[in-house]
């Protein structure tokens, strides 16, 4: 067989201002050969983006090639004119980078890019095929605009634009990582599709062992910089040799796999919402007739993709948007739509909400111990109390958000909420921006956390499965809409809708084992 | 549209209620056209005289709605202190400024829109820091010691172009075309770095989008991903930076006209002023606020134009 890429005992070194070295690749041995599916897994940090990036020859700044040498389909990437490494991208290898839509020009249209890649003789047959390759038909995509068309339809775009000039290897950076669960099976069935079509070797990058599972024969598994376990990917989701491989695998959500044990009791209520909308936009219905009790001690889980209005409905909750029509009250029958600033203290403190990035909702300037305590007015036994029920040490009062790992910064913003004593706490997609092995060191601690305080929680997510291991009662929203609602078990075991039957297929088959 | 219709209409109140403000306010001062004309060998009886011959004792109401109403109908007014219409003595002004400030904004605009695309997508240019530099020190210096250093080159050293002008202010613009370039290249120097390095700045951001990089990984050739990728997405900024400049090169040109002695709407602005000729000073204030007002609105569209995202919301 031939050979479209090796890397040979390549390193790489991140440089900051004092001119530390941390290292990212260390030695990395790999050999990919042409036709071949590879997927690369690990969490943030363990290199396999910069793997993947190295590939193509580029390196993010700040980072330094130090030792070893790759080869893409002959040529020495990192020593070649980059001219000649130029005239490679598009015919010889391409690269979809992770994006979050930003990765197509917003000033131009689809067939500019396409011009702009190809040449300005190139006919719209020759764009249409290719669309229509990626699972895009119609001359309408011609003329939009990148924000005028959806984001599976822009992924399809740039693998198309990767595409169309037939490179014999194509490199995927988190094809799916911005998409909803049912808009990335979709795309990895046109990915593998044209793969099978074409014969290009492709490596594919994703934190999410169900994506790389699906799409690769031969899996590669990154931790720390270097390569911990490389074999057929039947055979390393089966049976992981190492040990990373196999915490990653165990920390994966599984439907049928609780944190806790679902409470059914009706007990008295905390948050009564009636017949509740939201209108955006002047016309648009954010929420549509939501009807919904969470009960003392009750965790509800809320499920939905992007736009089906699940982050606006704890937004209503706690006050930062308000509704249109509808009614809102509290277990003491407070009227919740009253504005934030004429709501009496108490009912402030009752209602805490966790956002979903903290890097976003903890000040970067400030240690622990100021967040905590700066509009709290907690001291620092209390500051202690609560960083304890998040399972942090003391130590981390005088860290700031730079110093701390993801998952730690996210407890700290779960301990702040904390502070407030409520009844009820919000949680907005707060493991999303987690590795997967962290994501399940948060949830175990929110489950522990529930059992010890009683707390009332609505947690809001994408992954079915990680909202089923945690809540009492499920909630489906659709467009606005609650499409499902009942007990964990009764949604997960036999969902009515179609839609819900859907994502729980869809979780169901995420990972083959 | 319907956002830009609004636009205008707000454009034109601001206009509007802005005049009335500089009518209100230079009524206000000391001084009207009577004591400017008759200056120190006015006496009681002489002004009255000639207050009630101008109409000068009607409320400052009936004053403003005659101005406002004559100035509609192209009647800008009289000048008691120079004996003539208003609009003979700013128009041709008007004129000759609008010929410096194109001149001097076809010198500096577009090379600084091509110096910055450059400077900020090869910054270790060696040609591209001098440039830089020479474009620092000449925002930095004020303009009379711009246009001194440009006279001992161009009129001194190398006699090409005259050092004053000496045509009068009507004269065509065949007669007063040598003598603009040496006030419009001060004027140029001095506008020539804001723009290079907006533009600069905005390339250097630009350049590290995700986009940038993922046309090139797809390849696009390094001159359509500058020139189609880059360029449209860094122009913005570029373009409110010019309208202020452009502004400014309409209307704030008293220095570099005074050390020229070139007959614009800057030399007779502060001539107007220091003889308190009201007539005067009032059409000058409100051709002020229509460029800034216009230049603002011409800018927003343009932004609009280049942002897809923006027109849509329109």
């Amino acid at each position: 067989m031939n050979t479209i890429l090796q890397f040979d005992q390549v390193c790489v070194e991140a440089r900051d201002r004092h001119r530390d070295m941390t290292p990212i690749l260390q030695s990395v041995n790999l050999r990919v050969e042409m036709g071949e599916k590879l997927g690369i897994v690990g969490g943030s940090g363990s290199g396999k983006s910069t793997l993947l990036r190295i590939a193509a020859g580029v390196l993010s700044p700040g980072l330094h090639h130090t030792s070893g040498k790759v080869s893409t389909a002959g040529v020495n990437m990192l020593a070649v004119d980059p001219k000649v490494r130029q005239q490679m991208y598009g015919s010889t290898v391409a690269l979809v980078a992770q994006s979050l839509g930003e990765a197509l020009t917003s000033h131009l249209t689809i067939r500019a890019h396409f011009h702009d890649t190809l040449g300005h003789d190139v006919n719209d047959e020759t764009i249409l095929s290719s669309l229509g390759d990626a699972g895009l038909d119609g001359v309408k995509y011609l003329q939009r605009f990148p924000h005028q068309i959806s984001g599976g339809e822009r992924q399809r775009i740039l693998l198309a634009l990767a595409l169309v000039r037939s490179p014999s290897l194509l490199l995927l950076d988190e094809p799916t990582s911005a998409l909803d669960v049912g808009t990335a099976a979709d795309v990895l069935a046109t990915i593998i599709k044209l793969q099978e079509l074409r014969g290009f070797a492709l490596i594919c990058v994703s934190h999410d062992l169900g994506v790389v599972g699906r799409v690769s024969d031969q899996v590669v598994v990154m931790n720390r910089g270097q390569i911990v376990e490389h074999g057929l990917t039947e055979r390393v989701l089966a049976t992981p040799s190492d040990s990373y491989t196999q915490s990653l695998l165990a920390s994966i959500p599984r439907l049928h796999v609780r944190m806790r044990t679902p409470q059914l009791s009706v007990q008295p209520p905390v948050v009564i919402v009636h017949e509740l909308t939201v209108i955006r936009n002047g016309s648009t219905r954010a929420l549509d007739s939501v009807s919904l009790k969470v009960g003392k001690g009750e965790v509800v889980g809320v499920i939905g993709e992007s736009g089906s209005g699940k982050s606006t409905l704890l937004s209503v909750i706690s006050g930062l948007v308000s509704s249109s029509s509808g009614s809102i009250h509290n277990g003491n029958g407070f009227d919740l739509s009253t504005p934030l600033r004429n709501r009496p203290h108490a009912v402030l403190s009752e209602i805490q909400m966790v956002f979903q990035n903290p890097d976003d909702s903890l000040n970067p300037v400030r240690t622990v111990e100021q967040s905590m305590s700066r509009y709290t007015n907690a001291n620092r036994d209390e500051v202690l109390v609560a960083l304890d029920a998040v399972e942090l040490s003391a130590q981390f009062l005088t860290r700031r958000p730079s110093e701390m790992s993801g998952g730690e910064k996210q407890r700290v913003a779960v301990a702040r909420a904390l502070l407030m004593h409520p009844q009820l706490l919000l949680l907005d997609e707060v493991t999303s921006a987690l590795d997967v092995t962290v994501q399940a060191s948060v949830v175990k601690m929110l489950a522990s956390l529930q059992a010890a305080s009683g707390m009332s929680m609505v947690m809001v997510s994408h992954d079915i499965a990680l909202i089923a291991s945690l809540a009492d009662k499920l909630i489906v929203l659709r467009n606005g809409k609650v499409v499902e609602q009942g007990s964990v078990d009764a949604v997960i075991n036999s969902p009515i809708d179609p839609y819900t039957q859907h994502l729980v297929n869809l979780a169901a088959t995420a990972i083959r084992k | 549209m319907k956002n830009l219709t609004r636009r205008a209409l707000f454009t034109f109140g601001a206009f509007a209620s802005l005049a009335v403000l500089s009518f209100l306010g230079i009524d206000a001062l000391p001084g009207d056209g009577c004591t400017a004309l008759h200056g120190r060998f006015a006496t009681p009886a002489k002004i009255a005289e000639c207050r009630e011959e101008h109409r000068l004792n009607d409320s400052v109401v009936v004053r403003l709605g005659n101005w406002a109403n004559d100035a509609v109908h192209g009647d800008l007014g009289y000048s008691i202190k120079r004996d003539d219409q208003v609009a003979q003595i700013v128009l041709p002004r008007i004129r000759n400024t609008a010929m410096l400030a194109v001149v001097a904004g076809l010198m500096a605009f577009p090379s600084a829109i091509v110096a910055g695309l450059l400077i900020g997508r090869y910054p270790q240019s060696r040609v591209g820091r001098i440039i830089n530099t020479l474009g620092l020190v000449a925002m930095t210096l004020p303009e009379f010691v711009i246009a001194t250093i440009l006279w001992l080159v161009f009129s001194i050293w190398i006699p090409i172009f005259p050092g004053v002008t000496v045509v009068p202010s009507n004269a065509t613009i065949l007669e007063l075309l040598p003598h603009i370039w040496m006030p419009a290249l001060t004027l140029a120097a001095v506008v020539f770095a804001h723009s290079m390095r907006t533009m600069k700045a905005g390339v250097t951001t630009v350049k590290l989008m995700p986009f940038v990089e993922s046309a090139r990984l797809r390849g696009t050739g390094e001159r359509v991903t500058l020139l189609r990728h880059i360029l449209p997405a860094a122009l913005p900024p570029v373009v409110n930076t010019i309208a202020v400049d452009a502004a400014w090169l309409l209307t704030g040109t008293f220095v570099t006209e005074a050390v020229f002695n070139y007959r614009g709407l800057g030399r007779l602005a502060i001539d107007a002023i220091s003889d308190r000729d009201t007539a005067v000073i009032l059409p000058i204030v409100l051709f002020g606020l229509g460029v800034y007002l216009t230049m603002s609105l011409i800018a927003d569209m343009l932004v609009r134009l280049l942002d897809p995202r923006l027109r849509q919301r329109s």
